[in-house]
């Protein structure tokens, strides 16, 4: 009797914990499904829904139809992605590398230039804009994709997290390994770069979330329309005449964000291990 | 260096990724005019334009009709100017303070739409004046529509004020009400120049149950969030300004006279009238829909007003009458956007071309048709049927828009809007007085401008 209680209770605590689960679960849905059943409003453009339902009462694919007319929004997904899927490897790969050698190396004036690297967060983007733009000028990368990548490749916060990372990581296998003949880059692919994955899972995603959403540089680079990435090409949709058109926008952001989602339900493993091991937490 | 397979294949996959990228960015060039025969043979401009166009044709998010591309244009001007190529960029109003500076900065268009036109671009020597142009053929400036030209109006280098700009398309300010409101109330229709005290009465009136809906419904409506030109324009009603001079040199500014001072106790007082939530833009979500419980909806622009009511069939039920003006006429944001010459074009006589032609019937008919961009040619109220079949809306926002406060606020894309701004919502919501919020602004104005002389 009394173990059929405690199987009771464990059933009875088990399913309010589900429930409220459930409850907090569908609160972080509500936003993302508003925005859907916005985008299928026909009406939102001139006025948004009042007071807000989850189900539109004029549902229609004519917001939809305008996202993929004249098939630009297939382009600028491509563009997005040579300019994401870009940033991505050169970012991940130079933040690793970077985050090894400050945490594993020892050289001269290291501490100086991990110094300099955390200084590189501390300036925001709009002071850095014009200096960036006339460089990128000079050099005669305008209007091309060079400027929307390169700069991934000095990542101050990849670094900064990557160096976290492998400061949990013990000396004696670089030292095993220094034994055994291993040269810098052998000891960095063979035995480091395999313990990275849910370190280079975050960097994968937070590069990816970064790049894709990148709006005011691309915006400044990018003059022909046959070059817009997809945070461009929403904007140039979001208003008519200082009119906001919400419903053209919320089925905008409903095609765009598809790709994130995407990765982050395959990446979303290793992202709360790392959370877990890099101390973003703030352990 | 790298004798691991993996280690190879990296290095293998980043020339590869650099090779494929190298192909795939060098695409991005605009096009050079490669024409033998004409005029404008060889010649090529750059034009830029702020907003929601297209270069294909495309659907209106509003109306649902097609609607033309920009291709229009530049076909219309390439065939008037034989030998000549137009590349137009466009880009989104996100932004474009930002992207208008670093093309300026990159000399990357030879025409910009700029209607921020006072921050600085004429007085640090970017923009060609046009009055040398204007002499040379003649061109008539009565085609427009009265003080639009004037407004636009800027400093050069040299201090003194002269034509840098001429309008594209126009942006105004007026009072709309919902004449159903007013008629349930039993309230009679607004003047068309109503006073601050037919204003406040007709508030007060409507602020309760509706005797036919009995549906709550609020007297008045403005935005508390972004109030600085309803303020500004209210004074100019009382006959204030918001202060004098065009360059920063000769600039003052009055924010606290007693016109403003009597503008923002107005408003305060007014406030009660309208829905909770006006200093963060909320209370409004049915205006310009079927139930709308909003009476009187102050500092409107057209937009795209008349396209939003057709869709509603509201077209019976919305009035429009004139902002306040002072006793010469005159008061409201003047605004809109004016096409400029870059300073650095190498084809200054073909891009003096571009803006006269903007200046067509073509052209400003294909802006209002396609667009729905107020006119700014005085040959649009009188000729075309488009815009007389929508005759109640726009022959007021005609006269709101010729009797506009000129020139531009020199203070429109700079931190004084900004003080202007949030000291009026500071007074809305009882932080501080009027009296203590306009010396404030002032104050805050003041250090703007010793920064800027020094």
């Amino acid at each position: 009797m009394a173990a059929l209680t405690q199987k009771k209770r464990f059933y009875i605590s088990n399913l309010i914990k589900f429930v409220i689960l459930l409850i907090g679960g569908f609160l972080l849905m509500v936003p993302f499904i508003w925005m859907i059943s916005v985008g299928f409003s026909r009406s939102a453009n001139v006025t948004m829904p009042f007071p807000p339902s989850l189900i539109p009462k004029d549902p229609s694919w004519f917001n939809f139809g305008i996202v993929f007319e004249n098939g630009q929004i297939f382009r600028a997904y491509l563009n997005s992605g040579i300019v994401t899927f870009s940033s991505v490897v050169l970012g991940v790969a130079s933040s690793l590398l970077g985050g090894y050698a400050f945490s594993k190396g020892k050289f001269k004036g290291k501490r100086l230039l991990f110094i300099v690297v955390l200084a590189t967060l501390m300036i925001p983007m709009e002071p850095r804009l014009i200096p960036m733009y006339e460089m990128f000028n000079k050099l005669g990368m305008l209007n091309t994709f060079w400027p929307l990548i390169l700069p991934a490749m000095v990542n101050g916060f990849g670094i900064f997290l990557c160096k976290q990372y492998f400061d949990r990581l013990p000396d004696s296998l670089r030292e095993s390994a220094q034994i055994d003949g291993a040269k810098e880059f052998t000891i960095f692919f063979k035995i480091y770069f395999p313990l990275t994955g849910p370190i280079a899972a975050t960097l994968v995603i937070l590069t990816f979330i970064w790049s894709w959403n990148d709006f005011v540089w691309p915006l400044v680079i990018l003059n022909n329309q046959n070059l817009q990435t997809i945070p461009l090409y929403l904007a140039s949709f979001t208003q008519e005449n200082g009119t906001s058109l919400g419903g053209l926008t919320m089925a905008l952001a409903t095609v765009s964000v598809i790709p994130i989602i995407i990765l982050y339900l395959f990446l979303q493993r290793f992202i709360i291990q790392s959370i877990a091991l890099s101390g973003l937490k703030g352990e | 260096m790298f004798k691991s397979k993996k280690g190879k294949a990296l290095v293998w996959g980043f020339v590869s990724l650099l090779v494929m990228l190298s192909f795939l960015t060098g695409c991005g060039s605009t096009s050079t005019s490669n024409k033998k025969d004409g005029k404008w043979a060889g010649q090529t401009i750059t034009v830029q334009m702020i907003g929601s166009f297209k270069l294909q044709d495309s659907t209106d998010p509003i109306s649902g009709q097609k609607i033309k591309g920009l291709q229009a244009l530049k076909d219309e001007f390439e065939k008037e100017h034989p030998g000549a190529t137009v590349n137009i960029v466009t880009m989104p109003w996100d932004g474009y303070i930002q992207k208008t500076k670093t093309m300026v900065t990159g000399n990357q268009a030879d025409v910009y739409q700029m209607p921020g036109l006072d921050s600085g671009y004429a007085r640090e020597g970017d923009l060609e004046p046009l009055q040398k142009y204007i002499d040379k053929d003649h061109f008539d400036l009565s085609k427009y529509v009265d003080n639009t030209v004037e407004g636009w109006e800027t400093v050069g280098p040299d201090g003194k004020k002269q034509i840098y700009g001429l309008p594209v398309f126009g942006d105004t300010r007026f009072i709309l009400y919902d004449k159903k409101i007013f008629k349930d109330y039993g309230v009679k229709d607004l003047p068309e120049h109503p006073t601050m005290d037919d204003i406040m009465n007709a508030a007060k009136q409507m602020t309760g149950k509706d005797p036919v809906t009995g549906q709550q419904t609020y007297g008045v409506y403005f935005n508390g969030q972004t109030p600085e030109f309803l303020i500004t324009d209210i004074a100019e009603g009382l006959g204030g300004s918001w202060g004098s001079g065009l360059n920063y040199k000769d600039m003052k500014f009055d924010f606290n006279s007693p016109q403003y001072q009597k503008a923002l106790n107005w408003l305060i007082s007014l406030e009660p009238f309208a829905p909770k939530g006006i200093t963060s833009n909320q209370g409004s979500e049915k205006w310009l829909t079927k139930n709308n419980n909003i009476a009187i909806m102050l500092d409107q622009g057209p937009g795209s007003l008349i396209t939003k009511i057709n869709a509603q069939g509201l077209q019976d039920r919305i009035g429009i009458v004139q902002q306040f003006k002072n006793d010469k006429g005159v008061g409201g944001l003047f605004a809109g956007s004016p096409f400029v010459m870059a300073k650095s074009s190498k084809h200054k006589d073909l891009a003096w071309e571009w803006i006269k032609f903007s200046s067509s019937d073509f052209f400003q008919k294909y802006l209002w048709e396609q667009y729905n961009n107020i006119p700014v040619i005085k040959s649009a109220y009188t000729d075309w049927q488009s815009i007389k079949d929508e005759k109640q809306f726009m022959d007021p926002i005609l006269q709101a828009l010729s009797t506009p406060w000129t020139p531009h606020y020199p203070w429109v894309n700079a931190e004084p809007r900004n003080d202007l701004s949030s000291g009026v919502q500071g007074a809305l919501t009882g932080k501080m007085t009027a009296k203590q919020a306009l010396d404030k602004i002032e104050q805050q104005s003041n250090d703007w401008l010793k920064q800027q002389n020094q």
